[in-house]
């Protein structure tokens, strides 16, 4: 499975990260073998969830997460809320394992700022697979109140 | 006293990495410490020494909030989808949703191009409909 967030600005100046799913197929592997690289083999469009019409946009950061497609969702989630945690995004490309996973980030926003945007990036492809695209919960920590 | 709870939550759900966690309530069972109980949830057995070790720095800020020794529990990630998938799914959302605001706040529109975006096809009613391309094309 691949999951790629894009965050890009159209001619006209309108923003947004547009998040992409890809799947490999029923592979497991303790490390991404290389056959399975984005630039090898990005697996097959599945999921699409666009906040700008795709064409000719430009692509100011990306992040690429590559996981086995059986993998529990739980831990899909979880690594990417903790993927900011795990990479530090010290230049404007970085990749890295992080067995099973493996990520790959772009970013041509000021340095700075690369540690949000990975967070940022990591975050919309959550929100997207959890349905939660439209609103963003709340800044502070949910409530304690739910079982 | 909300805000300080807060952001005692937040400081320690950092420090392992934006696990969920919360002071326990409704903990079953009847202890010493049960109202100085800290849940971490999605720490699978071969990670939690290691997360508890990461606690250390904010141990004793712990204790002080808590009155006293607090006890740990770790939940796993299969108990805690199981069990507790409402509050494990809204606490990541929420830790994300901060980097995903800050970062449309500070965006600078004018930074120089990767590359340009594609348009393609998601997979459609049968398997191997899909577009099998990144969604970008270099700069």
């Amino acid at each position: 499975m691949l999951l790629t967030a894009q965050r890009v600005v159209s001619p006209g100046g309108t923003r947004g990260v547009n998040v992409y799913q890809y799947l490999h197929g029923s592979y497991v592997w303790p490390r991404v073998p290389d056959g399975f690289l984005p630039d090898v083999n990005p697996g097959e469009l599945v999921n699409q969830w666009l906040e700008v019409l795709p064409g000719s946009n430009r692509i100011v950061s990306f992040l690429d997460v590559v996981a086995p497609d059986e993998i529990a969702a739980s831990d899909v989630h979880q690594r990417l809320a903790s993927l900011k945690y795990h990479v530090q995004a010290r230049s404007h490309r970085t990749e890295a394992y992080w067995d099973p996973y493996w990520m790959r980030f772009g970013s041509a926003i000021v340095a700075g700022s690369l540690q949000t945007e990975l967070g940022a990036l990591a975050g919309h492809i959550l929100l997207s697979l959890t349905g939660n695209r439209g609103g963003l919960a709340p800044r502070g920590r949910p409530a304690e109140s739910e079982s | 006293m909300t805000d300080a709870r807060d952001d005692l939550i937040r400081r320690i759900s950092d420090s392992l990495s934006g696990r969920p966690v919360r002071w326990a309530r409704d903990v079953v069972g009847d202890y010493d410490g049960r109202d100085r109980t800290l849940e971490v949830f999605n720490a699978d057995p071969a990670e939690q020494g290691d997360l508890f070790r990461r606690l250390r720095p904010v141990r004793k800020e712990m204790e002080a909030f808590a009155g006293g020794p607090v006890i740990v529990i770790f939940h796993t990630r299969a108990e805690s989808a199981r069990l507790y998938s409402g509050f494990v799914e809204q606490a990541l959302l929420a830790e994300v949703a901060v980097d995903v605001d800050i970062a449309e706040r500070e965006l600078d529109v004018e930074v120089p191009a990767l590359g340009t975006d594609v348009v393609l096809r998601p997979r459609g009613r049968d398997p191997g409909t899909g577009s099998n391309a990144l969604p970008r094309r270099a700069a």
